[in-house]
């Protein structure tokens, strides 16, 4: 087959018209029009702040830093997906699967695999200098316990079908621990609107008894990403925590920064900018 | 990139990069477009390719930017097969649909080593995936294909 696949692969060259397309391209010198570029930098300027409130409402949803009143007082840092997904998109392995279920990986593109998902690609994470780290434990559960793992899939499914899954892998770059997580939602014809608004929202939950501050800001990559970064800091002795949100291609991404020494705080959050404009 | 250096790279790795795309996406106008838009940012001052590194810095420039143009067309909707592409042997049509329907990492995998020749571990480097990754593609497209085309499954 791989003789047959060469042959008819050989057959397939660019067309002369598209040869002609390129060529008249390369000779095209660039063209700067300066009174555009212009125009265009005042009129985003003048949006920038309405669009800014308007792109973060619709991704955020009600925002992503919110006071849990009742069982505890504190803040939950949401990351909802804006979108579900036809339930064909995932991997046929995980369609069925039923409440909530963990696999573990060695690696990212191994978790891709499962969930049948092509997640966004960060050159960051396979840089010189940043290494997959095993800190990970599955979260609210005694599976896994005593193990760390690098990377793993969370799976919650209902009435024999998928509705959510996501992806956690943990890195580290010098003395400053990096968690990134991407949540995918299928369209669920029997989903129940407690577990919607429990998955739709499942961010970390932080006790205010520990929260000295929280504060939000919204960063706005080169690419045109708009996230959410929230810095938290502690009543202990610990480094403020920086973390980061946003949805793109109907896929949700979470990503935090923490765990460093208490000086470095500028390399810290420069470290997550550098993330953010990797995407 | 002086623009004859990159007439150059054109004409010698053009049809490669045209090929990745085309396997890739499946559309001969989306490759084209593809292909057009990997040879042109090598006017980017800032774009530096080793000798001798060419065409796997092409051919990896290629598999971005498809997983790109991917990301963004699915949001509206996915193309059918191309069907003006066209065959010498109409038996190739056969194997052509059935690697076509293939998820397009798998296509990629598949592409690159049967047509390029490529070990899992290049693969792995112009991908950006692991080896693992790469494995575990090759061997599900490759359980896909048996799949599809029962007759010649002992050719696989």
């Amino acid at each position: 087959m791989q003789k047959k696949y060469r042959a008819l692969m050989s057959e397939q060259v660019l067309s002369d018209e598209a040869k002609e397309r390129f060529y008249k391209r390369l000779e095209t010198p660039c063209r700067k029009n300066i009174l555009l570029k212009t125009v265009v930098i005042a009129a985003c300027i003048c949006l920038m702040v309405p669009v800014t409130v308007f792109a973060a409402d619709r991704i955020f949803g009600a925002g992503i830093v919110e006071i849990i009143a009742g069982r505890m007082e504190g803040y939950r840092i949401g990351y909802n997906d804006i979108r579900s997904r036809p339930i064909g998109d995932f991997s046929e392995d995980i369609r069925h699967i039923e409440d909530i279920s963990y696999q573990a990986f060695d690696s990212w593109e191994e978790a891709e695999e499962a969930i049948g998902f092509d997640l966004m690609d960060n050159a960051f994470f396979a840089e010189d200098g940043t290494y997959p780290e095993r800190m990970l434990t599955i979260p609210g559960t005694d599976e896994g316990k005593g193990k760390r793992l690098h990377c793993y899939a969370d799976y919650y499914g209902t009435d024999g079908q998928l509705y959510r899954a996501a992806v956690t892998a943990s890195y580290v770059r010098e003395m400053t621990h990096i968690t990134v997580t991407a949540a995918v939602t299928a369209e669920h014809p029997a989903i129940s609107p407690e577990d919607e608004e429990l998955f739709h929202s499942a961010g970390k939950l932080y006790d205010n008894r520990y929260i000295k501050e929280i504060n939000e800001e919204t960063y706005t990559a080169q690419s045109g990403l708009i996230a959410s970064v929230v810095r938290t800091e502690w009543n202990t002795l610990r480094a403020p925590d920086y973390e980061a949100v946003f949805a793109a291609n109907g896929i949700s991404y979470h990503i935090l920064v923490g765990g460093y020494p208490l000086n470095r705080e500028d390399e810290a959050k420069a470290i997550l900018f550098e993330i953010l404009e990797g995407f | 990139m002086e623009r004859e250096q990159i007439a150059l790279l054109y004409e010698a790795y053009g049809d490669d990069v045209y090929r990745l795309a085309l396997s890739w996406l499946r559309n001969r106008q989306d490759a084209e477009d593809v292909c057009q838009s990997v040879f042109l940012k090598l006017m980017d001052r800032n774009t530096v390719l080793f000798p001798g590194k060419e065409k796997a810095w092409l051919l990896t420039c290629t598999a971005n930017a498809c997983k790109n143009h991917l990301s963004a067309f699915r949001r509206r909707n996915m193309k059918e097969l191309d069907e003006s592409i066209v065959f010498c042997d109409s038996s190739d049509r056969e194997l052509w649909d059935a690697v076509m329907r293939l998820p397009p990492r798998y296509r990629a995998v598949i592409h690159l080593c049967y047509y390029e020749g490529y070990s899992h571990g290049e693969i792995a480097k112009i991908l950006g995936i692991s080896l693992t990754a790469v494995q575990t593609r090759m061997s599900r497209a490759r359980k896909m294909l048996k799949k599809e085309l029962k007759d010649d499954a002992e050719k696989i």
